[in-house]
């Protein structure tokens, strides 16, 4: 009796911890969430009349090229997915090792991450101009002979974007990957060393699969990140997505219709089936990352 | 225990949709309703307004119980607060009874702050607005029509040409204000090392595309950066870009095609920066102020930004006429307008207002403290705008004062204009990009403009 009272005073407790919490959620992301979703069926536009238009949006997004072309440009930039997780586990394992100045390289990877997007899409910028820094380099080392317009070149815009939310990422899961290699019993590493299994053997046959729903949680943050990318390329190449829109993604593409053309209505219907998009990656990403960890194998 | 947990959940989601569900469909009663009975409401107490008031800003409203207006700007604090402070006591002390609540936005925050605003239901009286803003919001109804609720009297001070850049129909949408015309701003010394010479700018684009040849190959750096706006080159170049009953598009003609191929020619060559493809304002102003370009065409007023960040550049800055499209045309104007919002529960004050703070007086105070001309005849005839100093800007004044009689800020003049021009921005790049030739990008931007003015037309 005395054991259930505490427990319900405990419980009591949490909930009222929790309640903070969830008031903040249900305002400022489950309301406006719920609420979109039947915008996504109006005209809505917040200044003129609002009509019921069923499904009309969603016919009209399905027909219009530019939702493609985002839809085609946001599924494109996933490819940073993998890059960011295969680059930020090896900065950990090299950041795990006793190493003189570890502690400085823990830190200057981790600058990025605290450095504000926009700064940091300006600063790029600068970077990838016919007469910016890379190009500079890239004529002294007798790579190039003209300079390249990486901001101009439609071909390339988008991967010159990549390369900034690469760069701003890695420090962030880096910190992830190593707190989960700091989880995982050096015996098991050292018995494999023991049994004759070489640095890049140890890495691929002990380190990763112990360190699966670390890579799980990761790769499912940085696939839902990759999808709503928009600060980088809204500061980089503005809400049209130029050049010939190469770098329209959908976030920027609801942004553009919901803010720049006022069609809220369909803005949401198109946020809407992106969303859809999302839960269907991260359904895929369960399904094929749920083995491993340290408890999968005891 | 977890059952009523799941239960309650269940609840509160379903509650909240149906909330939802309910918000959006009382939202599509009340915008209409609250939207008519403003326009229904307005002209007759414009109307009463228009019989009993005196002149312009003398003007004394009927109404006696206090009235705040609600006044924002963009970008104008801190640099011009005593002056739009100094207007508006000018204006309270006139109007007793009224105050003005004066808040200033950024550029980028104005058009979602006021479109937030609105949709909450608490609009802003009277609002600064660029051309392009105001065309979208009218195209929303949001928006007085002054060609009903303003007096002839506060009407007719403007140019015509400017007061009718909001023109929708037989609607106008907006009060002109302020507005710069772009001039050319050199490097003396680029010119010199280029062996050209600094007394002899250009007056033509052709010879700009000349000169900027030979500055690339004397000193490798780039003659300009050309700020592709293709609806409006078009249009000054002679291009209709749409007939007269705003039912056809005219774009697929003789002079568009020489326009395009002439700046294809630019691009491809590399006569000018890849980059400009989708350059703002400030890439221009930033490359030239460190040196890096030989030439800039700007606002008048943006000089002083070249002046304050490079003052070795800006001593070596001499300005002439903008080179022209098309010999005698007509000039870009990138105008300021004042509206009123519908939803305003005060027209006939804010119309008094928007007018006040756009008339002669208040349009002539206003630039000569900044570099801009005003959009009244009466200001605008001012002798202070032909008095020459021997600096950069005050050179700029003059020269741009003398175009102003070629002034128009470039406007399809129907709803939704930015969804028939978007085809003419995106195949301006595809040709650029060699994606498109000239001749496929005049054809399908045509062939789709055309379908969307006719969605459009369909709609209304």
């Amino acid at each position: 009796m005395a054991a259930s009272k505490e427990r319900k005073r405990r419980y009591r407790f949490a909930y009222m911890m929790l309640t903070p919490g969830v008031i903040l959620l249900i305002v400022f992301t489950f309301y406006p969430v719920i609420y979109g979703l039947p915008l996504a069926f109006t005209n809505y536009s917040a200044v003129d009349t609002t009509d019921w238009v069923g499904f009309k949006n969603f016919d009209k997004a399905f027909h219009d090229p530019d939702f493609w072309i985002s839809l085609k440009n946001s599924l494109l930039y996933v490819i940073v997915v993998p890059v960011i997780q295969i680059l930020s586990i090896l900065m950990a394992v090299l950041v795990n090792n006793k190493l003189r100045f570890v502690q400085f390289f823990r830190v200057a990877y981790f600058i990025p991450v605290v450095t504000s997007m926009v700064a940091a899409a300006i600063a790029w910028k600068w970077v990838f101009e016919e007469q910016g820094i890379l190009n500079y380099f890239l004529e002294t080392l007798g790579v190039i002979d003209e300079p390249i317009s990486f901001m101009a070149e439609p071909k390339l815009a988008l991967y010159g974007v990549m390369c900034v939310t690469i760069w701003k990422g890695l420090g962030y899961y880096m910190m992830i990957y190593l707190a989960g290699l700091q989880s995982i019993p050096s015996e098991l590493q050292e018995a494999a060393r023991i049994d004759g299994a070489g640095w890049l053997q140890v890495i691929w046959r002990i380190t990763i699969p112990l360190l699966m729903p670390f890579v799980l949680l990761c790769s499912l943050m940085s696939v839902m990140g990759a999808i709503r990318v928009f600060d980088e390329i809204f500061v980089m190449h503005g809400p049209k997505g130029d050049p010939v829109s190469s770098t329209l993604v959908t976030s920027v593409y609801t942004y553009k219709l919901a803010f720049q053309d006022f069609n809220f209505g369909y803005s949401a219907a198109v946020g809407l089936v992106v969303s859809l998009l999302i839960m269907v990656l991260t359904i895929l990403l369960f399904r094929y990352t749920r083995k491993g960890g340290l408890t999968y194998y005891e | 225990m977890e059952r009523t947990i799941r239960k309650s959940a269940t609840i509160l989601a379903v509650t909240m949709m149906m909330s939802s569900l309910l918000a959006a469909c009382s939202g599509s009663n009340n915008t209409p309703d609250n939207t008519k009975q403003n326009a229904e409401a307005t002209p007759s107490a414009a109307s009463n307004n228009t019989k009993e008031e005196g002149e312009g800003s003398k003007q004394e409203p009927e109404k006696k119980e206090p009235v705040e207006l609600s006044f924002w700007t963009i970008s104008l604090s801190p640099n011009f607060d005593d002056y739009i402070n100094g207007r508006i006591k000018v204006f309270e002390d006139q109007n007793p009874g009224i105050t003005v609540k004066w808040t200033d936005l950024p550029y980028g925050a104005m058009e979602n702050k006021l479109l937030t605003s609105i949709a909450g239901g608490k609009s802003p009286d009277v609002v600064n607005l660029n051309t392009g803003m105001t065309m979208t919001l009218a195209g929303k109804n949001a928006l007085v029509d002054l060609n009903a609720e303003a007096t002839e009297e506060q009407r007719s001070i403007y140019f015509e040409d400017l007061y009718n850049s909001t023109k929708l129909g037989n609607s106008a949408y907006a009060f002109p204000w302020y507005y710069g015309l772009s001039v050319f701003a050199y490097n003396k010394k680029i010119y010199e090392d280029a062996g050209l010479d600094p007394n002899k700018p250009p007056t033509t684009m052709e010879e700009l595309k000349q000169q900027a040849i030979t500055i690339k190959e004397k000193t490798g750096k780039y003659g300009f950066v050309p700020s592709y706006n293709p609806p409006a080159d078009f249009y000054f170049q002679g291009v209709p870009i749409i007939s007269e009953d705003k039912t056809k598009i005219i774009v697929n003609t003789p002079e568009a095609l020489a326009w395009a191929k002439w700046s294809k020619e630019l691009y491809d060559k590399g006569i000018v920066p890849k980059e400009s493809i989708s350059a703002d304002a400030n890439y221009a102003t930033d490359k030239y102020q460190s040196g890096q370009i030989a030439t800039l065409i700007t606002g008048a007023q943006f000089l002083n930004r070249v002046k304050t960040n490079a003052k070795n550049i800006y001593d070596q800055t001499l300005v002439a006429k903008m080179p022209s499209l098309k010999p005698g045309g007509k000039y870009q104007a990138g105008l300021m307008n004042v509206v009123v919002p519908t939803m305003s529960k005060n027209h006939p004050e804010a119309i008094a207002f928007a007018n006040f703070i756009t008339n002669d007086e208040s349009q002539l105070a206003f630039a000569k403290i900044v570099n801009i001309l005003p959009s009244t005849k009466k200001a605008a005839a001012d002798p202070f705008f032909t008095e020459a100093g021997t600096d950069s800007e005050s050179m700029a004044k003059v020269i741009t004062a003398q175009m102003a009689s070629q002034a128009q800020d470039f406007s399809l003049g129907i709803r939704n204009e930015g969804e028939v021009l978007d085809f003419l921005w995106k195949g301006w790049q595809a040709m650029l990009t060699g994606k498109e030739t000239p001749e496929e990008m005049l054809k399908n931007a045509e062939e789709n403009m055309q379908k969307k003015l006719d969605e459009i037309n369909a709609e209304n």
